[in-house]
């Protein structure tokens, strides 16, 4: 009898185990679901987040920016109603809305602006919930939402409060519920204030950007103008004095013929100078038309030999040049890289004794392209060789053979040569020999 | 032989009369415009065998002038050269693209190189 008994209470007792433990199991299934509810919620509410903010970055009027969010928050994240609310001059406004019903938002409009409750929260920058204030507040709340919970929190970045967030709904909230809404909120809202932040700034910068452009296109169009307007007066003068120079009369006369000829030679100069000056004020901008197409060096050096060819002859220069064979293409911007040599040659022949000769070779070694332009004139100091590249720098001795040079044809080739990715090297004594020379990478194939 | 047929258009009247000189030295039967509108205006009247322009230039620039060459039917295979005075490579490209055969900078030839040029492309 008694073992029977014992059983029975065991019986019993693992019986009263098991509903205990049936009890547990169920409150932490409960519980669980609960969790993964929560979990759930906070998944689609992070996502809201991030799309919400891609959006709003490029959308930026506030006021549709506040209706995405309330439909968000209606829609996707399960309140009963959302608002976006300003206060200003005294007067609260409902920007935004959704989910409400007109009698809401009627009352709201009635007496939102009235309600010392809601005042002082906005003008403290407060948070709010229902669930946490205390009664008679709470109550002032959620009979002018009419709902059960109310959360209202401000819109603002360091400071600034741009409108405040209400959400509100019909149903009570537990502790843990209003704990993960209240966090994801307050999120939100610091997100929201922040891009809205952003969003100021950034049209801020668009604006100014949009200034710039501007301006750029307005120099660009200066540059073209200006080039436009002082080559036109050039071009006809050197084509008048072209045409005179072969006219069959004046060949005749040869003091008239002579004197043409120097006033083709000064016009050319100045043409050339016009160039130098357009380029130096490109430079400048850092806006010098770089467009490099594969050129045949030989081809290049042998029109810039053409062109100084009259030059040489009145100055009685000889002027040679050997290129040697099978020289690979270069990578040269046709316009910029001819002035670039020929400011060199000028100066080869500016800075020349009388009967004296210039010399260019070109050969590549090591990988390299070299162009070297050598004269026998007067030679380069030292010491000036060290500033010889500047803008406007002229040594002593070229001021005295060339009083009104410009000082701007290193600054320029160097400013050239170095965008194509060279060097030059000036290698001189005074009085005696000057060679520069040009170095520049080889393309690869 | 028939003479072939140059119009220029070029609103510098100093210029457009030294190469219109040039080219009738050259034994080429030359016309003229001072501005894109009536150059264009030509070119459908006369059909020519080349045409010589300006880009910058009043009332209708060189580019208009090109982009209506070669969009029509009838002209566009006419070989246009460019003769102009902006250095902007942006411009230049923008000639080329807009179907020019050739462009010279004004300020760096002289007329008897235009024009040498010109028969080059006409393969005189």
């Amino acid at each position: 009898m008694e073992k029977y008994q014992q059983l029975m209470d065991q019986l019993a007792e693992a019986v009263a185990e098991n509903t205990e433990l049936k009890r547990r199991t169920n409150l932490l299934e409960a519980t669980n679901r609960k969790q993964e509810k929560t979990l759930k919620r906070e998944r689609v509410e992070s996502k809201i987040l991030q799309t919400l903010s891609l959006e709003l970055v490029n959308n930026l009027r506030p006021n549709e920016l506040y209706k995405i969010i309330c439909e968000s928050l209606v829609e996707e994240s399960g309140w009963d109603a959302s608002f976006v609310i300003k206060i200003s001059g005294g007067r609260a406004t409902i920007l935004a809305q959704e989910g409400a019903d007109e009698k809401t938002i009627n009352h709201l409009t009635d007496y939102l602006s009235d309600s010392s409750v809601f005042r002082k929260t906005y003008l403290a920058s407060n948070a709010f919930s229902t669930h946490t204030a205390i009664d008679k507040e709470s109550l002032a709340i959620r009979s002018l939402f009419s709902a059960k919970e109310v959360i209202l929190l401000p819109i603002m970045h360091m400071q600034v409060v741009y409108a405040y967030l209400a959400v509100s709904s019909k149903q009570n909230f537990d502790e843990v519920q209003e704990d993960s809404a209240m966090r994801y909120m307050t999120n939100l809202a610091l997100h929201l204030g922040s891009i809205l932040r952003s969003g100021a700034s950034y049209k801020q910068l668009k604006d100014q950007n949009l200034k710039l452009k501007q301006l750029d296109e307005l120099k660009d169009s200066f540059i073209s103008i200006t080039s436009h307007q002082l080559r036109t007066p050039l071009s006809i003068v050197k084509w008048i004095l072209s045409v005179l120079s072969t006219d069959k009369d004046v060949k005749k006369l040869k003091k008239v013929k002579e004197l043409i000829g120097q006033a083709y030679e000064s016009n050319e100069r100045l043409i050339h100078v016009v160039n130098d000056l357009l380029n130096v004020s490109r430079i400048q901008e850092g806006r010098l038309p770089y467009n490099p197409l594969p050129t045949e060096l030989g081809e290049l050096i042998g029109d810039t030999h053409q062109n100084s060819q009259a030059i040489c002859e009145s100055k009685k220069l000889t002027f040679d040049y050997e290129v040697e064979e099978n020289l690979p293409k270069l990578l040269l911007d046709p316009i910029l890289f001819k002035e670039a040599l020929q400011n060199m040659i000028y100066n080869a022949i500016d800075y020349n004794k009388e009967g004296g000769n210039i010399q260019i070779k070109a050969y590549q070694h090591n990988f390299k392209a070299y162009i070297s332009i050598s004269n026998s004139g007067i030679g380069i100091s030292a010491d000036d060789q060290k500033r010889i590249f500047e803008q406007f720098y002229r040594a002593e001795e070229a001021i005295q053979m060339q009083p009104t040079g410009s000082g701007l044809g290193l600054y320029l080739s160097q400013a050239v040569i170095n965008q194509h990715g060279g060097e030059i090297i000036c290698e001189s004594k005074l009085k005696g020999n000057t060679t520069f020379t040009v170095i520049l990478p080889i393309p690869e194939v | 032989m028939e003479k072939k047929k140059i119009i220029v258009i070029e609103d510098e009247a100093v210029l457009r009369s030294l190469i219109e000189d040039e080219l009738r030295m050259s034994k080429f039967e030359v016309l003229s415009a001072e501005n894109g509108q009536k150059g264009w205006e030509l070119i459908q009247q006369e059909m020519p065998d080349l045409v010589l322009l300006d880009l910058l230039m009043p009332v209708m620039s060189g580019y208009e002038v090109l982009e209506l060459v070669n969009s029509n039917e009838q002209t566009k295979n006419i070989p246009c050269m460019v003769i102009s005075n902006s250095g902007q490579i942006n411009d230049l490209n923008r000639a080329y693209d807009l179907g020019a055969k050739a462009v010279l900078i004004k300020a760096e030839f002289n007329p008897d190189q235009v024009v040498q040029k010109v028969k080059e492309l006409l393969k005189v």
